[in-house]
């Protein structure tokens, strides 16, 4: 019951809101909606149960029983936490957006609530359809939300965005749909014990991580990246760079990498490789943007490229990195990209030359700003020291010149971000006097701030629920790629440290 | 009604629909102008009566099957597009109401043309020997191409009308030769009794092939399969919004159906002409697509992409061949109702947004209507989605159930050909949505205001329908 009032209260919200009389009233109804959502995604940490593998909360209906596509839902430790971090994140983009959409605010909010109503459904189905389906639902709202609200280049960065993640699904489409054939059920489960055929392996793999690679993205396949991202209105920017994205290595850690292990495997070494190249290509284009969302969306896209890497490692301690890095990077690039927003509601640019000496007229933005980039750099006590630690050290014992090339682009994105950082708010002041942090704004990042803070002090809470899963579902039949050497005996090593902290907590 | 004949009851829907063509046309000798006002009523009367009769049919436990000694079968397939033809005509009347009171049209034989159309397609789809579903194609046919070339004063939709009947008569003299060498071959005219003849050898025979051939070109140049659809971009663009959608909806559907049941009652879905339809589907698909692209015509481009979706549709009748199960049909039979609602839909709202004289609307003209009419400019943009196949829209669905069905039955390639096209369609589609949506235009399209209940009622309805149809429970 509770998955679907996850996934359908948000969608009822997102009508009612965009039907609504009145402006004002819709505001603060999507707000405390979005708000309700949140608490109820956390009575999931209640009842969610560490030491069960699979899913839970499940719940199946028929849907068309004659080609077998059932309503199904459930939870596991790989959704638990992006789905909280969702409904987490959805109040405060409609708290930040309280101004922003100022023509058609409720056409806005509506999108915004569809945009988490599909994210929650993508994450919770464990019907093939159904996820196809919810996959696919973001797109319309994403259209809407960038080519109406978006500023003016939001026709390109539109088409760019929708026809490039359209190329994925269609890809995957049709994997989905010989995987349907294989197994005989639209079923998720049955899909994950089906063995296939080595060769049909491979090109499933592919056609399914072309869909989800587009969507984190990984550098080749970033072009839509930097102008849907730069244009999209902030909360727009703030829903893709913190959850769309996260779906994409959702999806590789949900069906890539368990339905086809071989494939995974073979594939290992290409996608670490690319994704160390995502993450210099990134650094590399932030340190040379003059346009500071363009810039963050570039930052953006080489912290995702850890999320990757991680994932590729094929150890518990790469993928918790990985899923850790997911969330931390959704925290705080949300925090950034709404601290940018802010800056650009005042001064109406975005150019870097444009801006600048901003601390002397608003302190609490600045410092606001510095913390959020403290994570993001990786500073230790942050939550971006926590997955950088995990992923880098499951690359290093694989392969040191990758782990070292990954290194390189953490150590630029000290240096652009702390540049940025410069460049907007140290200096001689220019575009005038600007106001602080309003209660509200302030309010959408206080939050922010302080998870991020506590995300990277504490991170054991969040980690634990992960492993089983992770455990069960992602590592059973996979070795670690060929490229990697003593890697087995590591991960023993390290499924016994945990194993006997756990021992010990247990004796406390 | 049990004492009345089953002739009677079982076509009922056929009769309805004949008496209320006679009966306008009727009126219209007899009472001359007084009675134009009246016509649009009488035709939905009798459309939605016709409707009504249909459904009950179809609810009935046992179909009533052949009738007239083998001439006519009223089965689930006929009646299912026999619906679907109707909701086409319902919507091309509720549309074409407004439309011909703002073109000043002399209204007096459109809506009987209509009507009697629609009989044609009913003869057409219940169809169980040759000689019946020539009749029922040339009586739909010949509506069809006065209709088409109903606003004599435009030079367009003349010529629309004379391309349409010049290619509609070259088709059917492929179709009466094909019918007359399968004659002369078996000596029947009724479709089980030729498909027994071919089971037991016919089918070795090269008249089987023959026939087969040409029949297929016939029913390529009706439904408008490449390279056969060279007729439809002038036709569905010259002829008035309303009669366009028509054309492109109603007709081609009811063609298909004729198409799918003759390949599968007559011929048994053997033979080497089932390679034939997937070559078909892949051409039409890419030629349409292709098309599409380039126009800087909406309505061009919605012709296009009609054709395009004929593509598609051909995937379901190859799945059909190649896999036993009547699930396959159903998903064809959703997939034209699906593509019935969003194109009739479009041609609608083109039919309006073109304004008076309907003058050529391109992508220019629509700039901007997003932000001056947002719901008007929403249908449309949901219309669009559909048609792009997009979720959660009935496009979307139908597409899906058409794709599944056809990797099952093994046609993989077929799929990825069928996807490709998709996301090259998607390309065209999402262009006018983001057009719709852009700031700056002057152009005064779409800036009439809106006509009566009717177009609105029609209108909602297909936007309704396009969100709603893959939800509903149908009888799959």
């Amino acid at each position: 019951m509770i998955l679907s009032l996850l996934i359908f209260l948000p969608l009822a919200g997102a009508l009612l809101v965009g039907l609504a009389p009145r402006d004002k009233g819709a505001k603060a109804f999507a707000f405390g909606l979005a708000l309700c959502v949140f608490f109820l995604s956390l009575s999931l940490l209640k009842g969610f149960d560490p030491a069960d593998g699979g899913f839970q909360f499940k719940e199946l209906r028929d849907l068309v029983p004659s080609v077998g596509i059932h309503y199904s839902l459930g939870l596991d430790g790989l959704s638990l936490w992006l789905v909280i971090l969702t409904a987490f994140l959805t109040p405060l983009v409609v708290l930040s957006s309280w101004n922003q959409g100022s023509e058609r605010p409720r056409g806005f909010l509506a999108c915004l609530l569809l945009l988490e109503s599909s994210v929650m459904g993508t994450l919770l189905s464990t019907d093939l359809f159904l996820f196809y389906v919810f996959w696919e639902l973001m797109l319309i709202p994403a259209f809407f939300l960038v080519g109406l609200w978006g500023s003016a280049g939001r026709t390109r960065a539109t088409l760019k965005f929708v026809l490039y993640t359209m190329a994925g699904s269609l890809l995957m489409l049709v994997a989905l749909l010989y995987v349907v054939r294989e197994t005989g059920s639209f079923d998720y489960t049955l899909a994950r014990e089906h063995l296939y055929p080595e060769d049909a392996q491979v090109w499933c793999f592919l056609a399914f991580a072309a869909a989800f690679l587009i969507k984190v993205p990984l550098f080749p396949l970033h072009g839509w990246l930097p102008d849907a991202y730069a244009e999209a209105p902030t909360g727009g920017t703030v829903f893709f760079s913190a959850l769309l994205v996260k779906l994409g290595a959702y999806g590789l850690l949900r069906f890539c990498v368990p339905l086809f292990p071989y494939a995974a495997q073979e594939t290992a070494p290409l996608l670490l490789g690319l994704a160390v190249a995502g993450i210099l290509h990134g650094a590399l284009m932030a340190s040379i943007a003059t346009d500071v969302k363009r810039l963050l969306a570039y930052s953006s896209l080489s912290h995702m490229g850890l999320v990757v890497l991680g994932i590729f490692t094929f150890t518990l301690t790469g993928l918790q990195g990985s899923l850790f890095q997911m969330l931390s990077h959704g925290v705080a690039m949300a925090g950034l990209f709404f601290l940018a927003g802010y800056l650009e509601e005042r001064s109406g640019k975005r150019g870097l030359s444009d801006l600048g000496g901003a601390a002397k007229s608003a302190p609490l933005l600045a410092v606001c700003f510095l913390w959020m980039m403290l994570s993001v750099v990786g500073l230790p006590g942050f939550s971006g020291f926590i997955g950088e630690l995990l992923v880098l050290s499951a690359v290093w014992k694989a392969s040191p010149a990758l782990a070292g090339a990954a290194l390189l682009g953490f150590v630029l994105s000290a240096w652009y971000l702390f540049n940025l950082f410069g460049r907007l708010f140290l200096g001689p002041a220019k575009g005038g006097a600007w106001k602080d942090l309003t209660w509200r704004e302030g309010l959408a990042v206080l939050p922010l701030m302080v998870l991020v803070l506590w995300m990277g002090l504490k991170p054991n809470p969040i980690l634990r629920p992960m492993e089983k899963t992770l455990t069960l579902k992602v590592l059973e039949e996979l070795k670690p790629p060929p490229v990697m050497t003593d890697f087995a005996a590591t991960h023993r090593r390290l499924t016994e440290e945990i194993e006997k902290d756990k021992r010990n907590r247990g004796k406390k | 009604m049990s004492m009345l004949p089953i002739e009677l009851t079982a076509l009922l829907p056929l009769w309805i629909v004949c008496a209320g063509a006679l009966g306008l046309l009727a009126l219209e000798a007899l009472l001359g102008p007084r009675s134009r006002p009246a016509a649009p009523l009488l035709t939905g009367a009798a459309l939605f009566l016709s409707l009504g009769s249909t459904l009950q049919l179809l609810s009935l436990p046992a179909m009533p099957g052949l009738l007239f000694s083998g001439a006519v079968v009223v089965d689930l397939y006929s009646l299912t597009l026999m619906g679907i033809c109707l909701l086409s005509a319902i919507l091309a009347c509720a549309f074409s109401a407004p439309y011909l009171a703002r073109e000043r049209a002399v209204t007096g034989e459109y809506y009987a043309l209509l009507l009697m159309a629609v009989a044609g397609m009913f003869t057409l789809l219940l169809a169980a020997e040759f000689l019946t579903l020539f009749v029922g194609l040339e009586l739909m046919s010949l509506c069809a191409y006065v209709l088409a070339g109903y606003l004599r004063v435009k030079e367009r939709s003349t010529e629309a009308a004379l391309k349409y009947f010049m290619a509609g008569v070259f088709a059917s003299a492929f179709l009466l030769y094909g019918i007359a060498v399968l004659y002369g071959a078996f000596g029947t005219f009724a479709f089980p009794d030729l498909r027994l003849l071919l089971e037991h050898g016919g089918n070795g025979m090269p008249a089987a092939a023959w026939g087969a051939a040409l029949l297929l070109v016939g029913f390529g140049f009706k439904v408008a399969l490449a390279p056969f659809h060279g007729w439809a971009p002038d036709v569905y663009d010259g002829a008035p919004a309303p009669v366009a959608g028509f054309l492109a909806t109603g007709v081609k559907a009811a063609a298909f159906g004729a198409f799918g049941r003759l390949f599968a009652e007559a011929f048994g879905m053997q033979g080497p002409w089932v390679t034939a339809l997937g070559i078909l589907a892949v051409v039409t698909m890419t030629v349409g697509n292709l098309g599409a692209l380039s126009q800087g015509s909406v309505k061009r481009m919605l012709a296009y992409s009609s054709v395009a979706h004929a593509g598609y549709a051909m995937v379901g009748l190859w799945a059909a061949a190649h896999s036993p199960a009547d699930s396959v049909e159903r998903a064809v039979a959703f997939y034209l109702l699906a593509y019935t609602l969003m194109t009739s839909g479009a041609f609608g709202w083109l039919s309006f947004a073109a304004g008076p004289g309907e003058k050529d609307l391109s992508l220019e003209d629509l700039k901007g209507l997003g932000l001056k009419r947002p719901l008007f400019a929403l249908s449309m943009a949901v219309f669009l989605f559909s048609l792009a196949g997009m979720t959660p829209t009935a496009g979307f669905f139908g597409k899906f159930y058409l794709f599944k069905l056809a990797v099952d039955a093994g046609g993989m390639g077929l799929v990825v050909v069928a996807v490709a096209n998709s996301l090259v369609s998607a390309t065209y589609y999402l262009r006018v949505v983001v057009t719709l949506y852009r700031e700056g235009g002057e152009g005064k399209a779409g800036m009439l205001p809106l006509p009566g209940v009717g177009f609105k009622a029609a209108l909602l309805a297909c936007v309704l329908g396009t969100i709603i149809a893959g939800f509903l429970k149908f009888p799959f």
